[in-house]
């Protein structure tokens, strides 16, 4: 609309040659100038990271975390929106030399090395005719673990349900003292309380509570699905279940064995391996 | 906090203001009082955030549409326009304050400044269109705020920001206007020329004399020319317009000129004159008497010394002169005397009696001329603009009875009793005096300066210049300096004209030979010999290549990145230069080289380190291989 006004007011200057028209003809195509200028410096020098979370699931809406950095030096940038997959975020104003950090929540699809590649930079700054946009390298890859998928078996240890004594479910031989009873035979000999012994007529053991559950190896192959996919998602749901529980978990898949341990790196480890099993 | 809806409001209404002001002496009265009363409505209505719903505004604008558009009319097309303009303003002011709206208000109110253009040539445009300049900037890029979300308030740290930002656009653009100006084209004749009809105005000396038809005349202000030269003697100061040779009835009118030989030419020194007259009807092109030529516009000139521009005059223009201030103009091979000596329709008898008694044979020419200016200074007449004789033969009431009247009494009555006398004469309607404006060095001729002088033939002399109004009792000298105040606003206002109102073609064509000649000429001054220019080459080398380097990327990531896509782009002509980034062309073309490429420096650049030596020297090589690699 604004080249429309321009050039109906460029043809009666020309017509007229009134050069008052001309002055205002030359006005509004140095502002068409400078407003193309303005725009495209607001949308340089921009610098956009994001960030995951430790915990990216296939399917699963995950709140990212987009950081924009504007580089220049004296010029704030207006108005940006930054496009992440598809989805915005907008910043007001972005200070020269500044960072700021915007949010906005992504999900993928399917599992394996997933990176944004680009954001798409965008403002219709400083004048509202059209929207300039600029696309920025996202230097961001990232694992994107299979869907978790509840499969009910009986294993023991797992995530207790809220209310649940954790400590009745299991009896060990390297924790704390639970309680003394008589000897029943088959106890180790070192759990034999020899001092309360010696004050009674039967023996009397120490039981303990375990510290550690049994550790499990899951072999992919052996948990039930109908493919693949169903496969690892269930196998995603049991490492999650049971690591969070407590329990040592170890994964065979196919040749590959990777020892149990029952930390969070661990878990994100198997996560991981899940997440890229048969993609390479 | 800054409320950009409150704002934008502000600024509209400044905006709006600004279109109608230019605009508002020229308005019909209802398109006068309308906008005001729109304008109070709107701040009212904006204060209390309210609107009038499109249900009242359309069939309003629709009603004021066909009101004001009843008066159209060819001849009255700009003046019709510029009401509705103004009324659609007020209107727009009215409404729901959306985006739309407030671009409409933005484009009426340029439209608006834009219309006033037709009526007045004021330097006092150029301050309306900065300042509307400004707010414009500032409130689109408001607008812009107000289109993400319309209730975003801003802390006032940035709502600073966002200002500065938007009033530097305006002050950017500022050079970029007067270069723009300078360039755009510009066609030597208007292609519609109805558009320009307001400008003109009725100004000028009149192209017939004829005393005694209204009582008293009007005393009109205003500006005729304005005309650089040097300072000039007082006495000299006559602006030749039009000569009046013959009568139609009693009224003198310019009657064709019997074939002359050749124009008059007079001696003396040469004074040049650089002539911007104001927009009027008459096509004569006033001078300083007498003009040799004149050159700047299409004219035709006359023997007697009348320059006629072609076409009309109504546009703002510019024209050189040559003038010698000559009394007296010779003229070779003499004049068709019959033809001068034509008289009116109507004389009474005592003026017949006067003529006849200066046209006694034993008189010589000077002695008729003589006893004449005696006859005129006895008589003791009156300058007078009112109360002048009219009637019958109001040229006898002047010089017997009434003894009053103006320049055009003196002029056509002396004329007259010349013929009587037998002497050839003519009137020569042009301008008495003029103001100097020292500051800008120019004449300044105003309408009341407007004169009749007469012009005698005497053989051996050629025409002679008599101004009979001199001999009037009371006559002031007119002319002067103009001092103050007044001469820097008239000062400014000249230099308006004669740098934008009267720039054109002519004027570009000058500017583009004058800009090609001295880049063509251009030498180093003297006293700069061949030592120094050595250094000035070295200098200028020298910021070129820092230039040069500094367009350079800035790191030898970025230089060898951009030698890669160099390469790649030679290899595979057209396939880099998208959107695309580095990883998905190498997935794409699938090269070898690029792979690797991009794997060696991906996983630098993306771990946020700088290429080490043997990472770059390998970058190096593989872009080597790849210029190197033929398929």
């Amino acid at each position: 609309m604004y080249v429309a006004f321009t050039l109906l007011l460029g043809v009666s200057a020309v017509n007229t040659g009134n050069n008052l028209l001309f002055l205002i003809v030359a006005a509004m195509l140095a502002f068409m100038a400078v407003t193309g200028v303005l725009g495209w410096l607001n949308i340089r020098g921009l610098l956009v990271s994001v960030r995951l979370p430790d915990e990216v699931y296939a399917g699963t809406q995950t709140l990212v975390s987009v950081r924009i950095e504007n580089r220049k030096k004296i010029l704030p940038s207006f108005l940006i929106t930054a496009t992440v997959s598809g989805k915005p975020t907008s910043f007001i104003l972005l200070h020269p030399g500044k960072e700021q950090t915007g949010s906005l929540l992504l999900s993928f699809m399917t599992r394996g090395n997933q990176s944004v590649q680009r954001a798409v930079i965008s403002s219709p700054f400083p004048v509202n005719f059209f929207v300039r946009f600029t696309l920025v390298p996202v230097p961001e890859s990232f694992p994107v673990f299979p869907a978790p998928r509840r499969l009910a078996v009986p294993v023991q240890g797992g995530k207790h349900d809220a209310g649940e004594a954790r400590a009745a479910a299991s009896s060990g031989y390297d924790g704390d003292l639970a309680k003394i009873s008589d000897y029943r035979g088959g106890e180790p000999l070192k759990l034999i309380h020899w001092r309360l012994s010696a004050k009674h007529e039967v023996f009397k053991v120490k039981e303990l509570t375990a510290t550690a559950d049994q550790p499990l190896l899951l072999e992919l192959d052996l948990i039930p699905g109908r493919d693949l996919e169903e496969r690892l998602s269930f196998c995603a749901y049991l490492v999650n279940h049971l690591v969070k529980g407590g329990r040592p978990v170890g994964l065979k898949l196919g040749e590959r064995v990777i020892g149990p341990a029952a930390t969070r790196p661990h878990r994100l480890k198997l996560l991981g391996e899940l997440a890229l099993y048969g993609k390479d | 906090m800054v409320r950009i809806k409150s704002v934008l409001g502000a600024l509209s209404i400044g905006i709006a203001l600004l279109g109608y002001l230019p605009l508002q002496p020229y308005l019909g009265p209802f398109a006068r009082y309308f906008f005001p009363a729109a304008l109070a409505l709107g701040l009212y209505l904006q204060v209390r955030d309210r609107a009038l719903s499109a249900r009242i505004l359309t069939p309003l604008s629709i009603l004021l549409f066909l009101y004001l558009a009843s008066g159209f009319s060819l001849d009255r097309l700009v003046p019709v326009t510029a009401d509705l303009l103004v009324v659609f303003l007020g209107i727009r002011l009215l409404g729901e304050r959306s985006g739309r709206n407030y671009l409409q208000v933005f484009a009426l109110s340029l439209f608006c400044l834009a219309a006033s253009s037709l009526y007045t040539l004021s330097a006092l445009f150029i301050i309306y269109l900065l300042l509307l300049l400004l707010l414009l900037a500032v409130s689109l890029v408001v607008l812009t705020f107000h289109a993400h979300d319309p209730d975003i308030v801003l802390p006032k740290e940035e709502a600073k920001k966002v200002l500065a930002v938007s009033t530097l656009m305006p002050v950017v653009s500022v050079p970029i206007l007067l270069f723009l100006f300078v360039l755009l084209p510009r066609t030597q004749y208007p292609l519609w020329n109805f558009m320009n009809g307001p400008v003109a105005k009725k100004t000028g000396f009149s192209e017939t004399v004829q005393p005694g038809n209204a009582s008293s005349v009007a005393e009109v202000k205003g500006v005729v020319l304005r005309a650089i030269c040097s300072r000039v003697p007082e006495q000299k100061l006559y602006w030749r317009g039009i000569v009046l040779n013959g009568f139609s009835g009693d009224a003198w009118v310019r009657l064709p000129i019997p074939r002359e030989p050749a124009p008059a030419v007079g001696k003396g020194e040469v004074i040049r004159q650089e002539i911007y007259p104001e927009p009027s009807r008459t096509p004569y092109l006033p001078a300083l008497n007498v003009a040799r030529a004149i050159s700047g516009v299409r004219h035709e000139e006359s023997a007697d010394a009348v320059f006629r521009g072609r076409g009309t005059t109504d546009r703002r223009v510019k024209y050189l002169a040559e003038s010698i201030l000559a009394e007296n103009m010779e003229v070779k091979g003499g004049i068709d005397r019959a033809f001068y000596l034509e008289l009116p329709g109507t004389l009474s008898e005592r003026v017949r009696a006067k003529g006849r008694d200066l046209a006694r044979p034993e008189l010589d020419e000077a002695e008729r001329m003589r006893r004449l200016e005696r006859f005129f200074r006895d008589q003791k007449i009156a300058y007078a603009t009112t109360a002048l004789p009219v009637g019958g033969d109001p040229l006898d009431a002047f010089l017997f009875d009434k003894r009053r009247g103006n320049c055009e009494y003196f002029a056509s009555s002396y004329a007259t009793l010349l013929r009587l006398a037998g002497i050839p004469s003519r009137l020569v309607g042009g301008y008495r005096g003029g103001n100097y404006n020292e500051m800008g060095g120019y004449y300044l001729v105003t309408e009341e300066m407007a004169h009749v002088w007469v012009e005698a033939y005497l053989d051996g002399v050629g025409w002679q210049l008599v101004d009979p109004t001199a001999w009037s009792v009371g006559a002031t000298p007119t002319g002067g300096t103009v001092t103050g105040l007044r001469m820097y606003l008239d000062a400014v206002g000249f230099y308006w004209n004669k740098a934008v109102v009267t720039y054109d073609l002519e004027k570009q064509i000058a500017l583009v030979k004058s800009a090609g000649g001295k880049a063509r000429d251009f030498r180093f001054p003297d006293g700069v010999g061949k030592a120094s220019a050595a250094p000035v080459l070295v200098l200028l080398t020298s910021v070129a290549l820092v230039a040069l380097y500094l367009r350079r990327p800035g790191t030898a990531q970025g230089r060898v990145l951009k030698r890669m896509l160099r390469a790649v782009e030679r290899r595979y002509p057209g396939a880099a230069g998208g959107q695309e980034g580095l990883f998905e062309l190498a997935a794409r073309l699938n090269d070898p080289y690029l792979l690797e490429f991009v794997a060696l420096y991906g996983s630098a650049i993306y771990s946020d380190r700088r290429l080490k030596a043997d990472e770059m020297a390998r970058l190096n090589e593989i872009i080597r291989e790849l210029s190197q690699h033929r398929s």
